[in-house]
Parts: C-alpha cells; sequence; structure tokens
C-alpha cells in the first residue's frame, strides 16, 4: 500500500469502526518513521479514525489526554487545532507540553501569541527541552521570539530559553536585546543564555558590556564572558583572558585556555604548559587536546 | 524477680507485634503508593517518544563514572556496555582505585588507552590521582588511575573530572540497558528542580548477555540468587518507588543512579571512609537542600534498568548484608537531626524513622522476637497455636505484598517471560519466610555489631564475571 500498487480502500474496508484505536495505534508506528509521499499515505489512511482519540480528550487520566493529543500531533495538527491550542491551558502541564510541542511543530504566526503566552507554564522545565522545542517552530517564528526575548514581563528563565533558540536559529537581529539583558537584568540563567548568544552572533559592539561581566560575582556568568569575549573579543582582550587564568573558579580556568586557543595565542598557553603555573595543567589538556600526537 | 521476667517478656512480646505491624503496613502503603505511580508512569511513558528526545537536542550531557577495584574479570565487558548506550551527548570516566589486580591493563589493552592531561573542574578531596588516559579509539572514554581509597573517594576523584550538568554514578560491574540514560534524564527535563534519580537495578545471573547486552533474562540458577530477585523486585517496585511517591527517597542505588553535578559538588561530594556511599549521599542532598532553601526533587524511575552481579554464596552474600547494615546504621546515627524532624519533610517525619526503627534496628527486634515467642511458649504464658497463628498471619501478610510485587512487575516491565520463572517467584515469595529472611536477620545484626565495632571495610568481593553467549 505504501509503494501505491494496492489502493488505499482496500485497508480502510478491512477497518470496523470498532477498531479504529487499534488501527490508529498500528499506523502512528509508521507515521513517526516515515517521511515525504508514504508519511502522506498514512496520514491519510488515519484521518477517518482520528475522532476516536477526541473522546480521550476528555479523560479524567491525564496520561490518557496527553498520548491521545501525542497521536493526534503525529497524524494531523492541523484538523485539530482547537482542540490543541484548548489543551495548553489544560490542568496537567503534561498535556499542555504535548501540545505544545505539536503546535511548534506545526507552527503558524496565528497561534503564536498564545502559544509564547503558555510557555509560562512550563517554567519549571529544563532551558534545553524548552529552547529545543520553541526551535522546532524554525526560522519563520524568528521575528516574534525576538519580540518575545525583549519583553520584561515575560519570566527571566522563558526569557532564557528564547534567548537559547534565537541562538540556534543564529538571529543576529537579536543581540541588541542581549545587550541590554547584560546590562539591566541580574538573572544567572537568562545572562548565560543572552552571553551565548552574543557569542555566536554578537560583535564589538557588545564588547564592553560582556567586559564588565568577567568581574561578576557569579562563576557561571564569569565563564561564559570569558568564551564570549574569545569569539568576539580583539586582541586587547587577551590581557583579560590571561587574567581569567588565574580565576579561583576552575571552570572559569577551562574557559580561559579555551578561549586562548579559539583566539590563536598557542604560545602563551604553551608558556603557562611549560612552567610550574597553577593552572599548567588546564594549558596543557587545551594543548593536547588541539594535537594530541604532539 | 519471676514477675519482672515475665513483665520483661511481655514487653518484648508487644514490641515484636508492634514491629510486625509497622513493618507490614509501611510495606503495604509503600505498596499501594507503588501501584500507583507505577501505572501512572507505564501510560506516562506512551506519550513519550525516546527517538524524538535523542534528535531534540533537548537532553543534557551526562558524565558516566564507573569507580573500578579490582575488576580485571568485568569492567571490559561493563565498559563496552557503556559505550553503546543510547544518548545524543556523554562521556565516560572509569576511575580505576588503585587495583591490586589487572584491571588497568585490561582496559588498557581494550580500548587502547594513551596518557591525556586534564584539569579538574572541581576540588572535592581524594587521593592521589596517578594518571590520566584517554581511549585512542573512543575519544569520550577516559579512565582516571588514583590511589586506593575507597569507592567513595573513587567517585569525587571521578567528579572532580566531570563536565557536563548531570553526572551518573554506575558500578563497573554493572550492565546500562543502552536507553537506560535517556529513561533516566527525563525527570531532569521536566522539572529543573531534580537533582537526583534512580533507576531500578536487575540481578543479571542466569540471564545472557551477548555484546554487553542482557538478551534472554532468566532467574539465576542458584537458589541463593533467585531469593535476591524477589528482594531487589521488592525493594525497588514496592519500597524505592513507594517512598518517591511520597516524596521521600532515602536511597539511590550506587549501582545506578544520575544526579546534577553542581549540587553535589557544593555539598561536598560523596563521603569518603563509608561503606553506604550512596544512601549517605543522598540523605545529606536532602539536608543540604533544605537547610539551605533550595528546591529540590529526588526521584525515582522504574524503568531505566542497570543489570548487575548478585552473590550465589552464602559467604558472598552473608559479606555483603554485613556491609549494607554497617552502610545503613553508619548513615543514619550520622543524620540523626532528621528523625522526627518536620522541618525536614517527609524525610524526617515518615522515611528516616521507618529506615530507622524499621530497617537498622528490625533484624534485633525480630530475631529477639523470635526468642521471646520461644520463651512464652516454653513458660507457657502463652499457647503455641497463639503464636503460631501470629507468626503465620504475618508470613501471610508478607507473601502477599511480595506476590502484589511480582504481579506489579507482570502488569508493567514483565521481564520475566517463562511462566516456570513466574511460578518459581511465587514460590519464593513462600519459601523466602522459612529460613533465608531469619539468615538476613542474623547477617544484618552481624553487621550492626561490626559498625559498633567500627569497621569500615568492604569485605571482599569476588567477580564471576558475565555470563555471554557467542
Amino acid at each position: 500500500m505504501l509503494s501505491g500498487e494496492r489502493p488505499e480502500r482496500e485497508l480502510q474496508a478491512l477497518v470496523a469502526r470498532k477498531g479504529s484505536r487499534y488501527f490508529v495505534n498500528f499506523l502512528l508506528r509508521y507515521a513517526r518513521q516515515l517521511r515525504g509521499p508514504q508519511k502522506d499515505t498514512v496520514l491519510r489512511l488515519a484521518a477517518s479514525h482520528l475522532d476516536v482519540l477526541l473522546v480521550d480528550l476528555r479523560a479524567r487520566s491525564p496520561e490518557r489526554r496527553a498520548y491521545a493529543l501525542k497521536s493526534l500531533g503525529a497524524l494531523s495538527v492541523t484538523s485539530y487545532r482547537d482542540q490543541f491550542l484548548e489543551a495548553l491551558t489544560d490542568p496537567s502541564l503534561l498535556v499542555a507540553m504535548n501540545a505544545a510541542q505539536a503546535l511548534a511543530r506545526n507552527y503558524d504566526v496565528s497561534f503564536a501569541d498564545r502559544l509564547l503566552h503558555s510557555l509560562e507554564r512550563f517554567d519549571g522545565w529544563s532551558l534545553r527541552y524548552l529552547a529545543a522545542m520553541l526551535a522546532s517552530m524554525g526560522s519563520e517564528s524568528v521575528e516574534i521570539l525576538r519580540q518575545a526575548f525583549r519583553d520584561t514581563r515575560r519570566s527571566s528563565r522563558v526569557r532564557a530559553a528564547i534567548a537559547m533558540t534565537l541562538t540556534t536559529l543564529n538571529d543576529i537581529l537579536a543581540v541588541q536585546t542581549a545587550a541590554q539583558v547584560l546590562e539591566t537584568e541580574s538573572n544567572t540563567d537568562l545572562i548565560v543564555a543572552a552571553l551565548g548568544l552574543i557569542d555566536r552572533v554578537g560583535g564589538p559592539d557588545q564588547l564592553s558590556a560582556v567586559r564588565r561581566l568577567l568581574s561578576s560575582s557569579d562563576p557561571a556568568i564569569r565563564a561564559r564572558a570569558v568564551t564570549a569575549l574569545a569569539r568576539i573579543g580583539s586582541s586587547q582582550d587577551v590581557r583579560h583572558l590571561q587574567a581569567a587564568l588565574d580565576d579561583s573558579n576552575n571552570w572559569v580556568v577551562i574557559h580561559a585556555v579555551e578561549g586562548l586557543l579559539e583566539m590563536g595565542r598557542k604560545d602563551i598557553l604553551e608558556a603557562v604548559a611549560g612552567s610550574d603555573h597553577p593552572r599548567a595543567l588546564a594549558a596543557r589538556e587545551v594543548l593536547w587536546e588541539g594535537a594530541p600526537d604532539a | 524477680m519471676r514477675d519482672i521476667g515475665w513483665t520483661a517478656l511481655l514487653l518484648v512480646n508487644s514490641l515484636a507485634l508492634v514491629y510486625f505491624a509497622l513493618l507490614n503496613s509501611t510495606s503495604l502503603l509503600t505498596s499501594l503508593a507503588a501501584y500507583r505511580s507505577l501505572r501512572r508512569y507505564a501510560q506516562r511513558l506512551k506519550t513519550v517518544d525516546v527517538l524524538e528526545l535523542l534528535r531534540s537536542g533537548a537532553a543534557q550531557s551526562i558524565t558516566v563514572v564507573a569507580p573500578a577495584y579490582n575488576e580485571e574479570a568485568t569492567c571490559v565487558e561493563a565498559t563496552r556496555s557503556l559505550l553503546t548506550l543510547e544518548y545524543p551527548e556523554y562521556e565516560i570516566l572509569v576511575v580505576n582505585d588503585g587495583s591490586k589486580d589487572a584491571t588497568l591493563e585490561r582496559l588498557s589493552e581494550a580500548f587502547d588507552l594513551a596518557p591525556a592531561p586534564r584539569f579538574p573542574a572541581a576540588d572535592i578531596p581524594s587521593k592521589r590521582v596517578r594518571g590520566t588516559y584517554r581511549s585512542t579509539r573512543y575519544p569520550y572514554l577516559w579512565v582516571i588511575d588514583k590511589e586506593n581509597g575507597g569507592k567513595a573517594d573513587a567517585i569525587n576523584a571521578g567528579l572532580n573530572f566531570v563536565r557536563t550538568p548531570l553526572f551518573c554514578t554506575i558500578d563497573s560491574d554493572s550492565l546500562l540497558e543502552p536507553e537506560a540514560l535517556l529513561r533516566v534524564s527525563r525527570p531532569f527535563l521536566e522539572d529543573a528542580r531534580t537533582i537526583a534519580a534512580g533507576g531500578i537495578v536487575r540481578i543479571v545471573n542466569g540471564s545472557t548477555v551477548w555484546a554487553s547486552r542482557v538478551m534472554d533474562v532468566r532467574l539465576p540458577r542458584s537458589m541463593l540468587a533467585r531469593l535476591q530477585v524477589l528482594e531487589y523486585l521488592r525493594a525497588f517496585h514496592s519500597g524505592r518507588l513507594g517512598w518517591a511517591e511520597l516524596n521521600a527517597t532515602m536511597i539511590i542505588s550506587g549501582a545506578f543512579g544520575l544526579f546534577k553535578r553542581s549540587v553535589v559538588v557544593e555539598a561536598g561530594g560523596f563521603a569518603s571512609g563509608t561503606v553506604g556511599e550512596d544512601m549517605e549521599l543522598v540523605v545529606r542532598l536532602h539536608r543540604h537542600c533544605h537547610e539551605n532553601g533550595i528546591p529540590y526533587r529526588i526521584v525515582y524511575i522504574p524503568d531505566p534498568v542497570a543489570w548487575t552481579e548478585c552473590p550465589e554464596t552464602v559467604k558472598g552474600l552473608r559479606v555483603q548484608r554485613d556491609r549494607w547494615q554497617r552502610g545503613l546504621t553508619e548513615v543514619l546515627t550520622r543524620n540523626l537531626r532528621l528523625l522526627f524532624n518536620p522541618s525536614y519533610g517527609s524525610v524526617g517525619f515518615l522515611a528516616f524513622p521507618y529506615f530507622f526503627f524499621l530497617e537498622m534496628l528490625g533484624p534485633v527486634i525480630e530475631v529477639v522476637g523470635y526468642i521471646a515467642f520461644a520463651v512464652t511458649i516454653f513458660v507457657g504464658l502463652a499457647s503455641l497455636s497463639y503464636v503460631l497463628a501470629f507468626l503465620m498471619l504475618a508470613i501471610l501478610f508478607g507473601i502477599a505484598l511480595s506476590i502484589a510485587v511480582i504481579g506489579l512487575e507482570e502488569l508493567t516491565f514483565r521481564r520475566y517471560h517463562r511462566t516456570a520463572d513466574l511460578a518459581r517467584l511465587f514460590w519464593l515469595a513462600i519459601a523466602e519466610n522459612f529460613g533465608y529472611r531469619q539468615l538476613n536477620s542474623l547477617w544484618r545484626i552481624k553487621g550492626m555489631i561490626s559498625f559498633l565495632r567500627g569497621r569500615h571495610d568492604w569485605g571482599e568481593l569476588t567477580r564471576k564475571g558475565f555470563a555471554t553467549s557467542d
């Protein structure tokens, strides 16, 4: 059937009404693995049986509701968009997240606001998870994500997840907001995410804001600032990286040696590696990584 | 004088009665909680597409820290199993804890290790690191060679070199199932407060291992090992899952646990010089988070599996139980401030007292109770039929709980497919009450005595290696 040798209606005719649920579960396995015209065939086969899942969307068990959404998400989001949007406010976060993921994968500007608004509910989820979900919205969503990143009414964690998404999507226009975040915000996650964005697409305009963070009391911020500086900094920033070698936090030191290598300053690393500097091992490691046979 | 003796006898009898009643009621409660949780978890699993998780880029990178001491028989096979894990971004650190055998040589030959500098990211005290090696064939495999300092010290040495947000501890003789890391890491994605998660440890004896994977799950041939299969099922499906449901997980097995690196480092790493380092860390993490106002969650996930070899000789089992009891006693006595302390939530008010009175002191109460029952019958204070009826009731209750756990296993994960294996498990649920349970209590009392005498070593462990098929 998938190869087009037999007509779809032959299989459809074999499925009794009572067997819809079983048939949908059967098709789901293929829907997740197939691509292109073969997947389209599976989606067409499933289309007339999906109503059976709508009953499950009203089930008491959140797991059952989530599974129904997951199945609908794999087989047809567009026909059931209203149900997905409604599920964003489901009392169960598991259900809401399944809805959000399906909508993100089938992004449309018409529901972007509602989707982004629902993000606040997932404040406790891992930032990488949220960022991966948002990234599945694709590059068409960049404009609206950028606006959301600017919006200081949103929670810091959600803004951090958005910044990570914009980094993945290489959004150069978000850099200005990232620089503002460095100046005005205090949340570590948000600042680190903004530094990540600057690291990826930033330039000399953000240098002063990044340099200022080298003296932050938070080692996670200092470490990320060192990396960003190595990427966007000039030769005069080498001294900042050298100074970071003496940081009391080993993470900052690791970022500093990697940064010096990034800036092409093997000479400094070799001098440290060959000396009795307390960070000589870090320098030796990064040089070894670059040329393990040396 | 006789009155005092009788009163004492009655008191001991009453204490034993209360002990049995409390033990069985708690087991019933945790089993009910576990049943609810397992059902929900099994449904929840359907909403997760593991492949999707792999592709999404959401997974946080993990370092697997595997301490090894005199593991020449199993270390290569166990490390190979780690290399086949399905996880987007992970690194393996095998820590050779000053083995006296050829552990390091075996690893070096099997994985083409070469000396490679590695700078530590943390400074948790540990014995001196003699060298760091990296596999030239598998760049994400490292071996840390250090002076002997015990398991906790070895994990700490490894932890210093961890550069990922999460790290997983496993015993170097354990085999992880390929999707184990993906499954155990899921709570960290869904709730950023998660600081630790444990998975189930199952017994590999009797099963067939091929290419570092457990292919055919069977009950062991040895009766002693079979009894341990039942014990493990009960401990994990009922005990740990039940306590996790009450948000009071006290143990994450050293054989398989995933932790948030930053919190463990802040808490000072694993405690060296203890034999119950896995439980000690979890209890300390509870304290650390409560005392510093850190919102946190410690969870147990029932399906990521680590397979481990269990002792098949009486001596091996005695040594293991002695060590476990010493570890338990040490951890509980070190953290007495948690006992009935409401500031530590359900851990202080429920789990800690349970472990203190029923797990730590339980064997003593049980054995003294058996003796008291015998004396009671002997002096004619109670009839034989009365005492036997009570004992039968306690035993039947225990059997019912064990059967319920086997039922849970069957309803959910169904690892033992053969009817004969299932029938054997049901039979073991009855048989363990006649001899094995009492023997265990005696070994555990011996463990307490060893603790009071200040013994801190691990005891001799012998590994057979995994039964592999060609």
